[in-house]
């Protein structure tokens, strides 16, 4: 590590430093040594050419901004770079990380002046989030919103249109396709940024942003565009390989990795798919009669190439999803001659359907290995698994002949054809097809049934972003153990690290209450988790912490149901009455609309001082994408274990499988995935060195070894042995005490040199570290 | 199903310092009878027997622009009106009415007070020193006394005359009329100090002020707190197993409240009233539906008014959606970018539903709470959070930053009693508290020679105990203007206002002694006036103390023990300046 005097030592402020001659433009005054830590190692890892890296950084240290500057940095000193892909999870994250972007380059160019590198920075999201249209923005159901846009954008309506004045097109979009598409974008767009821009403009934000990122050099958004090969097919196909990409956030890359290549049919989607073949028809017979070219060319097309060959030339208005498999698992073929004609292949799906329906009609649960399926359906239908193969891409072929409007009331069919080529492409194993009879209404005993494609190993859908692009870096403030996620999502990183929090101050206060004051246990372990009196001592740990911590607290519930439970005894108890008298109430409900305004309603109140208590569900919407810092999370208390539904068929076929492939017991990962998930709750609450906040977990079982060493060291070195068995008394104690300590005067002399680095501070590290080699 | 015994206050809520200068009995020009109230705030009139629209009968009382009376005469009515503008539509006129047929002149003076306090409320500032009588014609103010055309008519008409807006000075001066108006310590305080005594002039008075956040214009904005709606829900109802009967408390504020928080109640109440037994219904439902009783009477009885309103709550979605399209983005969790079709992916498993057909459908209740703490939180005046970009607070860290922001709202609370009061009510009034505890005290010390009689009612003395008894109000006792309760209770009456004012005078005093120095040639006469008045206040507080009767003069010197020594430090600084300058 080299330590070369960098510009400005006067006031011995962090302009810009060095790391092994590498000038790194951080856009603070100061820095933490984590943050100066895990730059030193994500240099290593960049510098070692091609390969990932898993980095453990605590919640609240600024990961981001540290990712951003360096990458930034990096990119500069390496012009031979490809783009910096920036990955997390829900918008409210990408918009953060997008914001983040603007301070660290708007600090670059500062420090540049007027030959400062030029930069394209955007984010990328659906639809949804970034139509400015007047009437489809107004849809919340982002699928409709999609139908809705392409009503008004495909190239037959704008055709249409030139003949006929009444049909309706989007001025944004024709703004965009007449002026935008040669428009050479430069600076930061956040997703708020880009509907101003788009609607100052008269441009479609969308299409501004689907153009921009083929030129982008900092794209932001979420994992699926990546992942999903739905999605990403159409969007990082391009990509160059020697790109860098992030997953933020990744405790939960796993998950993300299984949806992309998961699939459900349920009864409804089946009879939907009935009633969306006979649409069909009627159509294919309409357009047979007015323009039976049309079919004809798109026949031609299929006899030529492959099912989608024809499908490059729509435009980005009219695409629908790509292939549902991995891009090496594309058939390279030819369409069949048998399913080359639209009726034809009408009538294959029809039988598909029709078998489906036969199977699902169970009264217990039935599991099945993908190649048994196939089987079954070559014997009652004689449909080669070959044929199924071409399913999605057929029928994508299809749908883009006919021209139709509304094509959201398609996707039932869609999902079945995915089906038939996910199910014919991954037969060998890593998947499993389970079908699970369900009561869909108690009263009159109507049943119901899914049928879950669920792929079982996350390792398939990472390994081609792991193959294809030069750097993966994947990271979080929670992603504790590290070798468990190396082990299943089966990488061999070249560097890992975790690194704990420096503090100068005790800022967070972790503490496991096990008993209420009536020394009776507190847990939310199956047998208990009803007990009234366990419940009740639940609901005083709130009730007294209502009333000593200042305005914020957050409520976590291992599940949606289980919350429901608590918070009605709780009412029947007048439990939440007196909550009331103390701090307002929000609770979480299964509508996400409803949610977000519940949770804006919760911060107005934590920003007025009025104070809050926010009931919320472990995996839920909130715990997934919202930071609780400062006044918004004074305290976090987890009720109970957040295990997963064990009872999970699913989860079972999962389990046996990483049993057999990757030697993880059924208890060690059950208790993994638990405790990622508590702490990825309770860490929400911080925020920076000046913030600070309570993390009470509140069920006996914590106060094991097992369960607190799996939390990510940050958490458990905070973690007294003093503070692992306490009663709602004593943590209620606990907690005053502390929060007295946190509202002494906190100075920023307290933490230089110590948890906040200047530049001479640095420059000594560098300096010890050469000394040490010497 | 208990019996409930429902009070109804219809008092209407005051701020605390909106205070009450008048209340009359009148009849308005509908000819329906009421009371008119005037405080330092508004003018209200509500009217009897019935709850009505109270915003059409409330007039801000720096709004009223017309002050019209009629001449007094035998033949006529004393009549009041008042009027925002020319407009009449916004006019009201009052009819006071004589109580007793004895005493025909009561609507007259009623009326006549009321447009000297109306006068005086709403004259400009600095018309509203305390030196005149309260209710006296005013000679100086600058109100225009006109002749009508019609002769028979006083028009007094308070205009302003000017329409431009009001300078910086002219503001200034308002703020410091409606500080003095609001405040009777700091009013009486500078009566003493300014108007009487002479001791400070009035610049004086107002500069030392200045750096408090009281008289600081935008300050003075944020410091009209009003204290928020209460977070309890009002249906919690007490819930008494042992007794068959609850007891309700029903205001004229939990009145309004119910019917904000639910229209279709305030609907009901219009259609349905007079019905004998409305609000007892009302309770009765909601207790039923807290307790979920499977078996109820009231699930036989006539059908229930109410049962409509408890289930209408579920087509709210639209106001969601529109309320969803203000939210900033980063933290709208229903942004997200998973492609809306749940069948991609793993579905997650179903609950299986509740197989107990009893058991209460649980989401409206979570709607419900929600939606309470959404009413609460939209009612209460309290500062909006900050609109713009949020996302660009949220993403800095300002431990890292160099410079930091210090945009950190103080606290701001205006009255602490108001802090510690408003959690609980009590019903017992302070004096009687005092009196008990000084009884209590005097039976204590007079245990032995058995010589004291006690004259409280047991049932007093038995709420009293409870009272004090309770940690949450006893803290409110104790945490009161800071001063030691026990000796506080144990003055009579009059010792405490004294001590208090002794105390604010010499508060005052002292602020502008320290303020002169260091002394220079222009402070050194004014320096010289105030040590003379601070020994002047000496020598009368001494006095004081030793003229109190000797069982209460402990208590006395002890609370004036640290004013004395506040006194003393600053006669002792004049010593020295004055040796020093004798060198």
């Amino acid at each position: 590590m080299s330590g070369r005097l960098p510009l400005d030592l006067l006031n011995s402020k962090i302009v810009s430093f060095k790391i092994e001659e590498l000038d790194v433009y951080f856009p603070y005054s100061y820095i933490y040594p984590e943050q100066y830590n895990y730059m030193v190692r994500l240099k290593q890892a960049l510098d070692a050419g091609k390969g990932s890296c898993v980095l453990e950084m605590p919640s609240g240290t600024g990961k981001t901004v540290t990712l951003l500057s360096f990458i930034t940095s990096y990119k500069l000193a390496h012009p031979e770079m490809g783009k910096f892909v920036y990955c997390t999870r829900t918008v409210p994250e990408i918009e953060k990380a997008l914001e983040e972007a603007r301070r660290v380059i708007a600090y670059r160019n500062q420090e540049y002046g007027p030959s400062a590198p030029k930069v394209l920075c955007i984010g990328l999201t659906s639809r949804r989030n970034l139509c400015v249209h007047p009437t489809v923005s107004e849809e919340k159901d982002p699928k409709v919103t999609d139908s809705k846009c392409r009503n008004l954008t495909a190239s037959w309506v704008r055709d249409m249109a030139k003949d006929d004045p009444r049909v309706d097109l989007c001025d944004y979009f024709e703004g965009f396709t007449s002026k935008g598409k040669d428009a050479l974008l430069e600076g930061i767009y956040t997703i708020s940024d880009l509907r101003d821009f788009g609607r100052k403009n008269g441009w479609c934000p969308y299409f501004v942003a689907r153009h921009s990122v083929d030129f982008a050099d900092i794209i932001v958004f979420s994992y699926s565009y990546i992942i999903d090969p739905k999605i990403s097919d159409l969007v990082t196909k391009e990509f160059s390989n020697n790109c860098i990409v992030v997953f933020d956030e990744a405790h939960n890359i796993d998950n993300a990795c299984i949806d992309a290549l998961s699939v459900n049919i349920t009864r409804s989607t089946l009879e939907a798919s009935t009633r969306n073949l006979n649409k069909l028809k009627n159509h294919i017979k309409e357009v047979r009669e007015k323009d039976a070219g049309r079919l004809k060319r798109e026949y031609d097309n299929l006899v030529e190439g492959l099912a989608r060959s024809h499908l490059h030339n729509c435009t980005r208005a009219e695409e629908l999803r790509a292939d549902p498999v991995l891009p090496n698992d594309v058939a390279q073929e030819v369409v069949p001659g048998n399913i080359r004609k639209a009726e034809h292949f009408l009538g294959l799906m029809q039988r598909v359907v029709e078998y489906i329906k036969t199977r699902i009609r169970v009264s217990q649960a039935v599991s099945e290995f993908p190649i048994s399926f196939l089987n079954g359906v070559y014997q009652a239908t004689t449909i080669e698994p070959r044929m199924l193969t071409f399913c999605s891409g057929r029928l994508a072929s299809l749908l883009y002949t006919l021209e139709l409007p509304d094509i959201d009331q398609y996707v039932p069919l869609g999902i079945v054809a995915d089906f038939a080529t996910l199910v014919s492409t991954y037969s060998k194993g890593g998947f499993i097809i389970i079908i699970d009879p369900f009561e869909n209404n108690y009263w009159t005993g109507e049943q119901d049934a899914t049928l879950q494609f669920s792929c079982l190993d996350a390792s398939l859908a990472l390994r081609p972003v792991l193959e294809k692009f030069r750097n993966v870096v994947i990271t979080s403030g929670t992603i504790s153990p590290l070798d468990m996620y190396s082990k299943i999502l089966n990488i061999k990183p070249v560097i890992t690290d975790r690194f704990p929090m420096t503090l100068s101050r005790k800022s967070v206060c972790p503490m496991v209450v096990t008993k209420g004051n009536d020394q009776l246990a507190m847990s939310s372990a199956f047998d208990v988790r009803r007990d009234p009196a366990v419940v009740r001592n639940f609901g005083n740990l709130v009730v007294d912490l209502s009333a000593c911590v200042p305005d914020g607290i957050v409520c976590f519930f291992p599940s949606y149901g289980y919350m429901e439970d608590i918070v009605s005894m709780w009412n029947d108890m007048d439990i939440l009455n007196t909550i009331l008298v103390n701090k307002l109430l929000f609770v979480e409900t299964p509508d996400p609309v409803e949610t977000a305004v519940a949770l804006d309603s919760y911060r107005k109140a934590c920003n007025s001082g009025r104070g809050a208590v926010l009931f919320s569900v472990a995996r839920g919407k909130v715990s997934e994408g919202i930071d609780f810092d400062h006044q918004y999370g004074r305290a976090v208390i987890l009720f109970g274990i957040p295990y997963v539904n064990t009872q999970s068929k699913i989860l079972r076929a999962r389990l046996e499988y990483l049993r057999d492939n990757y030697q993880i017991r059924e208890g060690e990962f059950l208790t993994f995935d638990a405790m990622r998930t508590a702490a990825q709750c309770v860490g929400r609450v911080i925020r920076g060195k000046t913030d600070y906040g309570l993390m009470i977990f509140a069920d006996k079982r914590y106060s094991r070894a097992d369960k607190f060493k799996k939390l990510p060291v940050w958490i458990a070195d905070a973690l007294p042995q003093t503070n692992l068995n306490l009663s709602t008394e004593l943590a209620v104690g606990v907690a005053k005490q502390f929060l007295k300590e946190m509202a002494q005067p906190y100075t920023r002399e307290d933490q230089l040199g110590k948890s906040l680095w200047t530049l001479e501070d640095i420059l000594a590290f560098q300096n010890r570290l050469k000394e040490k080699d010497k | 199903m208990g019996i409930f015994i429902l009070q109804l206050d219809c008092n209407f809520t005051t701020s605390d310092w909106e205070r009450p200068s008048l209340h009359a009995a009148v009849r308005n020009k509908n000819s329906e009878d009421g009371i008119l109230f005037v405080t330092t705030l508004k003018l209200l009139f509500l009217r009897a027997g019935g709850v009505g629209d109270p915003k059409a009968d409330i007039l801000n009382i720096k709004d009223i622009k017309v002050l019209q009376v009629n001449k007094e005469s035998p033949t006529s009515k004393p009549l009041l009106r008042v009027a925002k503008d020319n407009d009449p539509a916004s006019a009201l006129t009052f009819e006071f009415m004589n109580k007793s047929a004895a005493d025909q002149k009561i609507g007259w003076k009623e009326r006549d007070n009321a447009r000297n306090i109306i006068t005086r409320l709403t004259a400009p500032p600095e018309t509203n020193k305390p030196t005149n009588g309260t209710n006296a014609p005013r000679s100086t103010a600058p109100v225009k006394t006109s002749q009508k055309p019609t002769a028979t008519e006083t028009v007094t008409q308070v205009t302003q005359s000017n329409n431009q807006p009001p300078t910086a000075e002219q503001r200034e001066r308002e703020q410091r009329a409606i500080l003095l108006a609001n405040n009777p310590e700091l009013k009486a305080l500078h009566k003493d100090l300014v108007s009487e005594m002479k001791i400070i002039t009035d610049a004086e008075f107002w500069e030392s002020r200045k750096r408090q956040p009281m008289i600081q214009s935008e300050m003075y904005k944020m410091n009209n707190q009003t204290a928020g709606l209460p977070s309890a829900l009002l249906l919690s109802t007490p819930k008494n197993t042992s007794e068959d009967k609850s007891q309700i408390r029903l205001t004229a504020t939990s009145i309004y409240l119910i019917f904000k928080e639910s229209p279709a109640i305030e609907r009901l109440f219009r259609e349905k009233v007079p019905h004998e037994e409305f609000w007892t219904k009302y309770f009765e439902t909601l207790r039923f539906h807290s307790e979920k009783r499977a078996t109820s009477v009231l699930a036989e009885k006539e059908e229930n008014i109410f049962a409509r309103e408890q289930q209408e709550s579920d087509s709210r979605k639209d106001l969601f959606k529109k309320k969803v399209n203000g939210i900033d983005i980063s933290y709208d969790i229903s942004a997200n970018d998973e492609q809306g079709i749940d069948n991609y992916g793993i579905r997650e498993e179903i609950r299986p539903k509740s197989t107990d057909p009893k058991a209460k459908p649980i989401l409206p209740m979570i709607r419900k709470f929600n939606r309470h703490a959404q009413f609460v939180l939209e009612g209460s005046t309290a500062k909006k959070s900050k609109t713009g970009n949020e996302a660009k607070e949220k993403v800095t860290f300002d431990d890292l930053d160099a410079d930091v922001p210090s945009d950190v709202i103080p606290l701001n609370i205006k009255d602490s009693s108001v802090y510690f009061s408003k959690m609980t009510t009590t019903s017992i009034p302070q004096e009687e508290i005092e009196k008990c505890m000084r009884t209590f005290g005097g039976e204590m010390r007079g245990w032995s020679s058995n010589r004291s009689r006690c004259n409280i009612s047991s049932e007093m003395a038995v709420a009293v105990l409870n009272e004090v008894c309770n940690p949450q109000l006893n803290s409110q006792h104790l945490l009161r203007d800071n001063t030691p309760t026990d000796d506080m209770l144990h003055l009579a009456g009059g010792s405490r206002e004294k001590i208090e004012k002794y105390f604010r005078t010499s508060m005052e005093l002292l602020r502008h002694f320290w303020s002169c120095f260091p002394i220079k040639a222009e402070t050194a006469e004014r320096e010289k006036k105030i040590i003379d008045s601070i020994n002047r206040l000496y020598e009368e507080m001494k006095s004081y103390r030793d003229g109190v009767p000797k069982d209460g003069r402990g208590s006395v010197s002890s609370l004036m023990l640290s004013i004395f020594g506040m006194l003393d430090k600053a006669i002792d600084k004049d010593q020295k300046y004055r040796d020093a300058k004798k060198k």
